[in-house]
């Protein structure tokens, strides 16, 4: 199996097939992560075609030193924070707004079902169904106990896999701050998640 | 924050400590209740991510494709996207109408920046943190965040 680097050589060199691979292979890592920050599915859907098209007009600018699901997923969070910008507070989704989430700081946090997962679940059967939405009411619950600040960090470390300096690079902010963050969201997880352990 | 040692235990969750720090934290984590609990809070987090991640539709990764070698211009890309722009066009034209017929808008107080504050709170917390780390640990990359930090509460001076 080719790797990501060699793949992005493959593009870099007219292959399009190669970057229909890279999408490939993020495609579910990239998308979880874009559906907790957008707080909804269509925002989520338009942020992840954003995203590819950015890392197809700038593959340029990938450096191989570094991991290309780093340099997707930090062009994914500045995709997304764009968005997010240009929503009013009183633009939230129907999916978001119906499920009875509110915004903070201009981002939606999450706190209960949204409706179109509510209508359009399915797939599984019905116990892993119940399973997946005890987990998403049990996380749902906790993250919406952080501020927008945590709960950014704590996101892009568990699906970006990215370090904590490399996140300090991509928010443009001190290492430090970036583990404080971390702590006081770890913290507040320990608390919330303490009847689910 | 209970245990002085629980940005370290948050390393080793996440695989950012060298091996013989990392061993460290480990008999650490094992004999403090805090840090166990910590290291809890975050494999079940993690966890509950993983069990309620919801999969890319079908057909999402395709018509990303097509519109990141087209530039937008082919049917799925439409699908997927440019009809809800299309749509969004729309309910801001009637919108506009809408302002431009009434009253005019009221004007929006500026409001102070509750994220600014927090924000400094935050590094204002870490900065306590730190002088206390200070005084468990002396390895290399607890220094190089440090210094880091200062650098940059340098420049902001």
């Amino acid at each position: 199996m080719l790797s990501d680097a060699e793949l992005v050589r493959s593009f870099r060199g007219g292959d399009e097939a190669a970057l229909g691979e890279l999408i490939e292979r993020h495609r579910n890592g990239l998308y979880a992560y874009l559906r907790r920050l957008a707080g909804d599915a269509a925002g989520a859907e338009d942020m992840f075609q954003d995203t590819w098209v950015k890392v197809a007009r700038n593959i340029g600018a990938y450096r191989e030193e570094s991991k290309f699901s780093a340099w997707l997923f930090s062009v994914a969070h500045n995709t997304a924070m764009d968005a997010l910008r240009r929503r009013r507070p009183d633009s939230v989704s129907l999916d978001a707004a119906s499920a009875g989430d509110t915004m903070r700081h201009g981002v939606p946090v999450p706190s209960g079902r949204p409706l179109s997962e509510v209508i359009g679940s399915a797939e599984p059967g019905p116990e892993s169904s119940y399973e997946a939405a005890e987990s998403r009411r049990a996380i749902d619950g906790a993250l919406a106990a952080l501020s927008p600040e945590q709960r950014e960090v704590f996101l892009l470390r568990h699906y970006s896999g990215m370090s904590f300096r490399e996140i300090a690079e991509t928010l443009g902010v001190p290492i430090g701050t970036v583990l404080a963050r971390a702590s006081r969201a770890a913290a507040k997880l320990r608390e919330k998640l303490a009847g689910e352990i | 924050m209970s245990c002085d040692k629980e940005g370290k235990t948050l390393l080793l969750h996440y695989g950012e400590l060298p091996p013989g720090e990392a061993d460290a934290a480990r008999v650490h984590a094992a004999s403090c209740a805090d840090c166990r609990r910590l290291l809890a809070g975050l494999e079940k987090a993690g966890a509950l991510l993983a069990a309620s991640d919801p999969a890319a539709p079908a057909g999402l990764a395709a018509a990303a494709l097509e519109r990141a070698v087209t530039g937008g211009q082919g049917l799925l890309s439409w699908l997927f996207l440019d009809w809800r722009r299309a749509a969004v066009s729309a309910a801001a034209a009637v919108m506009m109408v809408a302002v431009f017929r009434g009253a005019a808008p009221e004007p929006v107080p500026p409001v102070a920046s509750a994220a600014t504050i927090e924000e400094g709170l935050e590094d204002l917390e870490y900065s306590i943190y730190q002088a206390r780390m200070d005084f468990s640990s002396r390895d290399t990359q607890d220094f190089d965040y440090k210094y880091a930090d200062m650098e940059s509460r340098k420049e902001s001076v």
